[in-house]
């Protein structure tokens, strides 16, 4: 009885009681709670509302209409919690009440727009089954014009972001440009004042790979950077990551799980060479700029493949995070972090009030043009895994798919050209790693 | 509506692993030894493996990868050469020097041990196992280039295979408080770190090592409990409580578990035996031991008192041979006591069976139980008349001709005969080309058998069960499972 399963459906209704009823109705219908194997209406139920503002009218008015719709499913026991510290207290206090199941809700103020997102978690299996983590079964979720005006803490955003350039979508059929016998942790194109504008930055284990585009649109290696030279970490991951950052000041940044330190590169060019070398080092991983020049830095999370929960911003000052993130991109402005769930969640300019705006696997970009766009990553089928064009406002819809053979694991946008505006995609498969590039149509010049 | 669309949306790309979650390592059947220098079983092999590390290993073909060592060996001349890496630190923190390594494998020349065949082949390593202190080992440290040399009684690459055994893994320091019951005795280098071991009379907690060369691994905690007895192991079978079983008693019962599959052609093998020590006087002679080796009736001790796969055999190889011509032989009058240990229910029950088939011969065999720190000196010491034991054949029985001569090696330092060869029989045999040792394989088997006084009783090999939910394992040629990328399906994983 191991299922994931989630549904979206976003649709506008006046800020009514029986809007609200009807959106609760349909968010509960949207679990299929009939449909799920081995759910039966004598299983005790808990529901805990979670809400920036609980014991609100709202939260109490949501919470009243899912206990009603879950009599009206025939469920027998529905037990109604408060909010704890965090999930795993919640799931603790509804198992200590008895329930096997436990709907979560959380009801957050988007847009203006109030959003339902519900969560249907099997937290006891029983007696002889181990099941500290809940097991999900089904989630979905709503979103209702207006409902929770003045009841719930509205999520303003914080970053402007003007409306997406019209059209704005993948062209034409992905193009290999690069291919690579290492695994890629992270790429980035950036412009670093080498000839011919941007220049694409791999980054495997071991070395620093830096492509210049060609006019016929490929990559040509150009210069390479044996990082085993620097001072390696004493805590490596099991599984290697990293990242890479453009800076403002024409450099780019590193962080590497095999690395003590995150490491601040120039290139330039000693005749027809090209050369990579370190300028600077930092204690933690520069994963962008919080303005220009002002790096932010993240930890590994004490030896795990991710991201602790502090973030540290240069010249002083610190930021926490709920929890430790898989992966953080930040850029002049814009932040936005993947959860160890797989949810995007965006933060306000200072690193503030996240927003769940998505899912994504590792492996997101941001946009610089149009500055509300990420690039967010899925699995497709077997063997294939999807690049999606994702907005920042959750309630326009994506932008148009497409589809890469292989395990995307690092993506980045680049200026191929002057004409040429493109994601280029890291995906691994069959013991190496292929670089394509997909071309954007509509995308400003 | 839940669409097969919206469900594909949710799932990710490339995923990483997910860290969290108690893995319980479950081990029915002879008490643990997680010493390296005291492995006895496939399930210690595996769980050494995770606190201590060899300086190779063999992938998944047999092929040699370098583990604490930087590269492949270099054979030169007789002397073998191996380069380590100057990364790698112990649990205490302290870094793994080639003086160590030199130190740890000059030990097992010293002191008697399961690990003692590993320096066999080493120039001067036979004459001081046989006591001459005067004997110099000619093992040596070169810290300015951190290498370790071998001087080997004959140029023999394979010998570098013997550095990939779990029984040649490196410890550190001796720990503060030893633990006896789980064999701890030192640091390690291994992904899981055994400083500061969560302890209980039933099990034995072990934490992520963070300093780990590779990284720390996945799993939260590792806890190694010892099943308490048959039907408590069936409970937790189907209970799904174990993340690995080993010797699981009832397949059958393996709901929530997948019962590990093994390479028929490289088949390891854990041999229960009848082990005939130096004290028991006239049977010692090689009449008395075959007296003993015709009384017992192996087929019903595999499949009755053994089961779970065991096939009765004859030989080290896990071969039965064809009966052997003189039927069996009555000692009338001859007594022996019978050595078992006393935490090991399935060997106390095959003592049983094996001291009826003696009483038949005319031998009559009282049974002793023992804690099973007695069995450890007794295998070293061979102060015993019979002792039924198992132990795990290193090196690949089914291998090639050095894999199987370094099997009946580790077989016989198990029975605490390390240099049950000369070094002009070793020298012999390691001069003769592949197909020419293949052909003097038999012999040398029969001959090690007697001399180590093994009677080989059935044979099989390892069951390890591992729970479905579990992840990212894998086997090794040697017979051992790994676990060190092991982690959960991401929602039992917890933090």
């Amino acid at each position: 009885m191991r299922l994931w399963i989630w549904a979206c459906l976003i649709f506008a209704v006046e800020a009514q009681a029986g809007e609200l009823d009807r959106g609760v109705t349909r968010l509960v219908d949207e679990l299929e709670l009939p449909a799920i194997p081995g759910f039966s209406p004598a299983m005790d139920l808990a529901v805990v509302v979670l809400s920036e503002s609980p014991g609100s009218p709202t939260v109490r008015g949501v919470t009243g209409l899912l206990r009603a719709r879950l009599y009206a499913l025939g469920v027998k026991t529905v037990l109604e919690l408060d909010p704890a510290a965090n999930d795993a207290e919640t799931e603790r206090r509804a198992r200590d009440a008895g329930a096997e199941l436990l709907l979560v809700v959380r009801a957050q103020n988007v847009a203006g727009k109030l959003s339902l997102e519900s969560e249907l978690r099997g937290i006891d299996r029983g007696l002889w089954v181990r099941s500290e983590k809940a097991a999900i079964y089904a989630t979905a979720e709503e979103t209702i014009d207006d409902a929770g005006r003045g009841a719930v803490a509205i999520h303003t955003p914080a970053l402007t972001v003007e409306e997406p350039a019209e059209g704005l979508r993948f062209e034409g059929a992905p193009q290999r440009i690069a291919t690579l016998t290492d695994r890629v942790m992270a790429i980035a194109s950036c412009d670093v004042g080498l000839p011919g504008g941007e220049t694409l930055f791999v980054l495997t284990k071991r070395w620093l790979y830096a492509y210049l585009y060609s006019g016929t649109g490929y990559a040509k290696k150009a210069a390479a950077l044996e990082l085993y030279n620097l001072e390696r970490s004493k805590e490596r991951t099991r599984e290697p990551f990293g990242v890479l950052s453009c800076g403002s000041a024409r450099e780019l940044a590193l962080g590497s799980s095999e690395l003590k330190d995150g490491q601040l590169v120039r290139a330039k060019m000693q005749g027809q060479e090209t050369i990579l070398g370190v300028t600077r080092t930092f204690t933690g991983w520069p994963i962008g700029e919080i303005s220009p020049g002002k790096w932010a830095f993240a930890h590994v999370d004490a030896g795990r493949a991710r991201l602790s929960a502090s973030i540290e911003l240069e010249g002083g000052g610190k930021k926490s995070l709920e929890a430790p993130v898989l992966e953080m991109v930040v850029d002049r402005g814009r932040a936005v972090a993947l959860t160890e769930r797989y949810r995007v969640v965006r933060f306000s300019e200072e690193l503030d009030a996240p927003v769940v705006i998505g899912t994504s696997g590792v492996g997101m970009s941001l946009f610089d043009a149009p500055a509300e766009l990420l690039v967010a990553t899925s699995s497709a089928a077997k063997n294939r895994d999807r690049l999606r064009l994702l907005p920042f406002d959750r309630s326009k819809k994506e932008r148009r798919s497409v589809e890469l053979d292989g395990a995307i694991h690092a993506t980045t946008v680049a200026k191929m050209s002057a004409e040429l505006r493109a994601v280029i995609a890291a995906a691994y498969r069959d013991g190496k790693t292929e670089i394509f590039a997909l071309p954007l149509k509509g995308a400003p010049r | 509506m839940i669409t097969l669309l919206t469900m594909l949306a949710l799932s990710t790309a490339a995923p990483r692993v997910p860290y969290g979650g108690t893995a319980v390592a479950l081990v029915y059947g002879a008490p643990l030894s997680l010493d390296p220098r005291a492995i006895s079983t496939a399930a210690d092999a595996s769980l050494s493996s995770l606190v201590y590390e060899s300086l190779y290993a063999l992938d998944e073909h047999g092929a040699l990868v370098p583990v604490l060592a930087r590269a492949l060996p270099e054979l030169r001349g007789t002397t073998l050469v191996v380069p380590l890496r100057t990364d790698v630190v112990f649990h205490d923190n302290k870094t793994l020097t080639a003086s160590l390594v030199a130190r740890h494998f000059l030990s097992l020349a010293e002191e008697r041990s399961n690990s003692s065949f590993i320096v066999v082949p080493v120039r001067g390593a036979l004459s001081r196992l046989a006591g001459d202190k005067n004997a110099r080992v000619y093992i040596t440290a070169r810290e300015e280039d951190a290498t370790v040399s071998f001087e080997l009684i004959e140029a023999y690459d394979g010998f570098a295979r013997l550095l990939a055994s779990p029984r040649a893994a490196i410890p550190g320091a001796a720990l503060a408080s030893r633990d006896e019951l789980f064999g701890l005795r030192a640091v390690g280098t291994g992904p899981f770190s055994v400083l500061e071991p969560k302890r209980s009379n039933e099990h034995l907690s072990l934490w992520p090592f963070r300093g780990h060369l590779s990284g720390r691994p996945f799993l939260e905690t590792l806890q190694i409990k010892a099943a308490v007895s048959r039907f408590g192991t069936i409970s937790l079978l189907k209970r799904a409580d174990a993340a690995v079983v080993f010797g699981v008693p009832d397949v059958r019962a393996a709901k929530h578990h997948q019962i590990v599959s093994w390479d028929k052609r490289r088949l390891p093998l854990e041999l229960t035996v009848l082990a005939i020590g130096d004290g028991i006087g006239e049977l010692a002679t090689e009449d008395g031991r075959r007296a003993i080796d015709l009384a017992l009736d192996r087929p019903t001790l595999a499949k009755r008192f053994l089961g779970n796969g065991a096939e009765p055999v004859s030989n080290l190889f896990g071969e039965m041979e064809q009966a052997r011509e003189g039927g069996l032989r009555e000692r009338p009058g001859m007594r022996a006591t019978l050595l078992v240990s006393q935490a090991d229910s399935e060997a106390k029950r095959v003592a049983e069976r094996v001291q009826l088939d003696l009483l038949r011969a005319g031998i009559t065999v009282i049974i002793e139980k023992v804690p099973f720190s007695v069995i450890e000196n007794r295998r070293r010491d061979r102060r015993y008349d019979l002792m039924v034991d198992t132990v795990y054949a290193d090196g690949q029985p089914g291998g090639v001709s050095f894999d199987r001569l370094h099997a009946l090696l580790s077989l016989a330092a198990m029975r605490g005969a390390p240099n049950v060869l000369s070094e002009a029989e070793l020298t012999s045999f390691l001069r003769r080309s592949e197909e020419g040792r293949r052909l003097e394989l038999p012999a040398l088997e029969k001959e090690i058998r007697l001399r180590a006084g093994i009677v080989p009783i059935a044979a099989r090999a390892p069951v390890i069960g591992v729970q479905k939910t579990l992840l990212g394992w894998k086997l090794t040629p040697l017979g051992t499972i790994e676990l060190a990328d092991a982690y959960f399906s991401a929602e039992q994983a917890n933090e």
